[in-house]
């Protein structure tokens, strides 16, 4: 028995478009999914970057390390003209003592 | 050695190194994800398990590339002499480990039925390098 002409393209057609179009989806999935990956890449490179900051922890230890210096210079420089006022005090002191005694 | 990585990254060694790190812990999560859907425990339907297949290939390809250079890192620092002990046996476990699956799946076809092991294997194993050493920089 012949077969129904109008019921052949039916039958066929999907076997002959299917494997483009599902060549065509794996092709978008696959590249879909790869950008997926990507962009947990970044998403990660960027959180990490906003909670460490972009500067180094090195460069802060040193910024650190150079306020100390700066505090450690005041107080010694606070702590030199404590002494220079008082030895002029006792200066002072033993001047008015030595003017009394004359 | 140091010396040199910390000229590469400008003097950021430790922060590179918790980025990669942080990169690949997160990739290995999706790496679980890709190898649920390839072996049928996940049918999304956006996701076949061959393009599942290739990107988890892909991906697992990037993730060596980044543990190596992250491994180089902590060798650099001499890590292995601190206390850091977990880490370090950590670190070589997940090498070991890393290199068998790689075996596996290149050249030793026979044994491929270990693959989800040597998968789940390899992501605690991840976890583990990563909670003992980007985890406290970050909570």
């Amino acid at each position: 028995m012949p077969e129904d002409p109008t019921s052949a393209p039916e039958r066929t057609a999907p076997a002959v478009a299917d494997p483009g179009a599902e060549r065509r989806t794996a092709r978008r999935q696959l590249l879909g999914s790869l950008l997926v990956a990507v962009a947990i890449a970044i998403g990660a490179i960027g959180a990490v970057t906003a909670k460490l900051g972009t500067t180094s922890v090195a460069a802060l230890e040193a910024e650190e390390d150079r306020r100390d210096a700066a505090r450690d210079a005041l107080e010694e420089r606070r702590d030199a003209a404590e002494e220079a006022r008082e030895a002029r005090r006792e200066a002072a002191e033993d001047a008015r003592e030595r003017r009394r005694g004359d | 050695m140091e010396d040199l990585l910390q000229r590469l990254t400008n003097g950021n060694l430790t922060e590179v190194k918790v980025a990669l790190a942080s990169v690949v812990a997160a990739l290995a999560v999706y790496q679980l994800v890709l190898a649920a859907v390839v072996y049928g425990r996940l049918r999304p339907a956006f996701l076949g398990s061959g393009p599942a297949a290739l990107t988890h290939r892909a991906s697992g390809d990037a993730i060596v590339v980044l543990v190596v250079l992250v491994g180089i890192a902590c060798l650099s620092y001499g890590e292995l002499e601190d206390d850091a002990s977990i880490h370090a046996v950590a670190g070589w476990a997940l090498a070991a480990v890393l290199v068998l699956k790689i075996v596996v799946v290149r050249w030793w076809h026979a044994a491929g039925r270990l693959l989800p092991y040597l998968g789940t294997t390899l992501f605690a194993l991840l976890a583990l390098t990563w909670a003992t050493t980007a985890r406290p920089f970050l909570f």
